[in-house]
């Protein structure tokens, strides 16, 4: 990066944060505080969500996913735009119509204050982990990458957060949502130019689909029924429908950007804005993956994309092999992209046979390109334990420092560092209000003006920021961010979905039936996730978590009713 | 604490059809909500087709 880079990235970071905490200065009652000032559009209330999901971990390891596992990945949100029917049409109006701040003080309403604490108590968990992944998985593929000291990196991206999410609190996060959004728009349009005028000249767009199509990059659905396979159609809708229920349905992250609407109807809107515009989004930035796949076809690619930790393991005694290999896997790229080449002239002169030769001989080279990175990972990790088994997080960067010219990478590494603001405002400021009203003033304080609580919020939120930072000081490497963040979602956003399906569902059912019935559900969750005895995707525990939360709850309750019943007979 | 649910805010007890913007979309082309939402269906069934449709084209 040069100066004019830093000039880019400075300016887009620090100028959306200062005019988010300026225009907001003034929120001094909860409401405005913590819904806004009733101004909110659909169009910011859709781009809030939308921001508010999409980390800067979306821009870094989708195209990752791409690069690696194709298009398969857009199954993950198959289920979302059904999920955000149900919000829009079961979940938004009784917010609404009970004016509450926080999805739990409806279970508060509906059931008692032991299972509103619970439910806030489970989002605080999870959510507080989370954001400790949100704020450090971008920085430490940038640290890397761009040479920055990592605490210094965790630090100031966090404080520069905190500071706007204090200031002007929810509505501060809405109003830079929507100029951060702009700026990563911006930078992936310019990036998917610069890469489309990148690839060889000869190679049209059709040719660089063939070609991913051919090494099945393009195989976006699945429709074979299997429990242990990840991404399917089936673990898509099942799934996902749970996943995204509970998230935009009960995670207060979510439910306070649409909670800042004016009226039902600019929620309802905001809400279908990403149910009809996510899935595509997603697709776009993994086909950016796939047309990576394909470009480094042609382009030398590193065998180990986390070229520092390669550098490394050479400068610490592992020179001589890793050069073999490095010389190795040189010779299985050029061969592939000899082939490919023939494959395509092949195709271009309508001989089907040699078109199929040499796509076979592209497959077997490629084969050979990944036995030899399999060596490679295995001669890196003979030096450094710590070294990770999958480098696709590093793919899309590695991109963006070598071929992207001055100005345009600094614009992109403002949209990473803009996604990880967006993500970590939306997650700090709902932690701050849940803390607020769910425990603080539920439990501690129940009466004090408005302005002791926007102050006690204001304390909460940084109290949430600095953990955030703590966490993502001492935080391990996970193999892939973006499954990592999904992971530790679904581990506990089933059993909260749960409750809330109670709540909504089952009208029978009373607070210490739903309170025993989520701590039961929960622990079998985590003896599901840690035993190695079930193997399926992770998007079942949302599933599973939620229905054994609602069956137990029902049995419990009839449970209780007969033990009363008993006595009277 | 109270084991017992709470009638009063239970969605069942609750008139989803209070208030003008509840009825109204605003959106040309659609008068009800549902109208929206099936729209989206339909919309998502069209995304998964056509990813199917550009998976064979290239396959």
């Amino acid at each position: 990066m040069n100066v004019l880079d830093y000039v880019v990235l400075f300016a887009a970071i620090l100028g959306i944060a200062g005019y988010g905490a300026w225009h907001t200065r003034h929120r001094s009652d909860m409401a405005a505080y913590w819904k806004g000032v009733g101004k909110t559009r659909w169009t910011v209330i859709g781009i809030s969500v939308m921001a508010t999901q999409a980390s800067a971990i979306t821009f870094l390891s989708t195209p990752g996913q791409g690069y690696d596992g194709g298009l398969r990945f857009v199954q993950n949100y198959f289920g979302l735009p059904l999920a955000l029917i149900v919000v829009a049409a079961i979940f938004l109006p009784l917010y609404r119509r009970l004016n509450v701040y926080t999805a739990y003080e409806f279970l508060g309403k509906r059931f008692d204050g032991r299972a509103r604490l619970l439910g806030a108590a489970l989002f605080l968990l999870q959510r507080g982990l989370q954001a400790g992944i949100t704020i450090y998985a971008p920085a430490i593929v940038l640290t890397t990458v761009m040479g920055w000291r990592l605490d210094l990196t965790i630090i100031c991206t966090g404080l520069v957060v905190i500071a706007y999410t204090v200031s002007g609190g929810s509505d501060a996060v809405s109003v830079t949502q929507k100029y951060q959004f702009g700026v990563i728009f911006a930078g992936m349009l310019a990036a998917v130019i610069v890469l489309i005028m990148r690839l060889p000249d000869a190679l049209s767009m059709g040719d660089a689909l063939r070609v991913a199509g051919g090494f099945d990059k393009l195989d976006a659905v699945d429709f074979r029924f299997d429990l242990s396979e990840r991404y399917n159609v089936w673990s898509g809708i099942i799934g996902g429908v749970f996943l995204s229920l509970s998230y935009f349905g009960t995670d207060q992250s979510q439910v306070q950007r649409y909670l800042t609407g004016p009226s039902l109807r600019e929620s309802r809107l905001g809400l279908m804005f990403n149910a009809l515009f996510k899935i595509p989004m997603q697709f776009c930035i993994l086909l950016l993956g796939v047309l990576l796949f394909v470009f480094y076809q042609f382009e030398p690619a590193p065998v180990y994309f986390d070229t520092t930790a390669w550098e490394q393991a050479k400068v610490e005694g592992a020179s001589d092999q890793l050069t073999a290999l490095e010389s190795a896997y040189a010779t299985a790229h050029d061969e592939r992209a000899e082939s490919i080449r023939m494959w395509l002239e092949a195709e271009r002169a309508g001989d089907a046979v040699t078109a199929e030769a040499a796509r076979s001989s592209a497959l077997a080279a490629h084969e050979r390109g990944q036995a030899i990175r399999t060596d490679a990972i295995a001669a890196l990790q003979q030096t450094n334990e710590r070294a990770k088994t999958e480098d696709y997080d590093y793919v899309f960067i590695t991109f963006v420092l070598d071929f992207l010219p001055h100005g345009l990478i600094g614009l992109l590494i403002a949209v990473f560092f803009a996604a990880a603001l967006s993500s970590l405002a939306a997650e700090l400021s709902a932690l701050g209000e849940t803390t607020n009203v769910d425990f603080y003033r539920f439990v501690f304080r129940r009466v004090a003006p408005e302005r002791h609580y926007v102050t006690s919020s204001r304390w909460l939120t940084v109290f949430w920021g600095v953990v955030a930072i703590g966490f993502a000081l001492f935080a391990n490497q996970q193999e892939n961010l973006i499954e990592a963040i999904n992971i530790v979602g679904s581990l506990f956003y089933g059993v909260v979905l749960g409750m809330f399906c109670v709540a909504f569902f089952v009208r029978h059912v009373g607070g210490w039936s739903v309170f025993w019935g989520a701590i039961v559900s929960q622990c079998l969750i985590f003896v599901l996730f840690f035993s190695d005895v079930f193997d399926f995707s992770y998007l079942y525990y949302n599933m599973i978590g939620c229905v054994g939360c609602v069956l137990l709850s029902i049995v419990l309750q009839f449970a209780i009713q007969r033990a009363k019943q008993q006595p009277e007979a | 604490m109270m084991d017992r649910s709470n009638p009063i805010t239970h969605p069942r007890n609750t008139s989803f059809d209070s208030g003008s913007d509840e009825h109204s979309t605003g959106l040309p082309g659609f008068k009800t909500w549902r109208g929206v939402y099936y729209f989206v269906l339909i919309v998502f069934v069209a995304y998964v087709m056509l990813f199917k449709a550009f998976e064979l084209a290239f396959s």
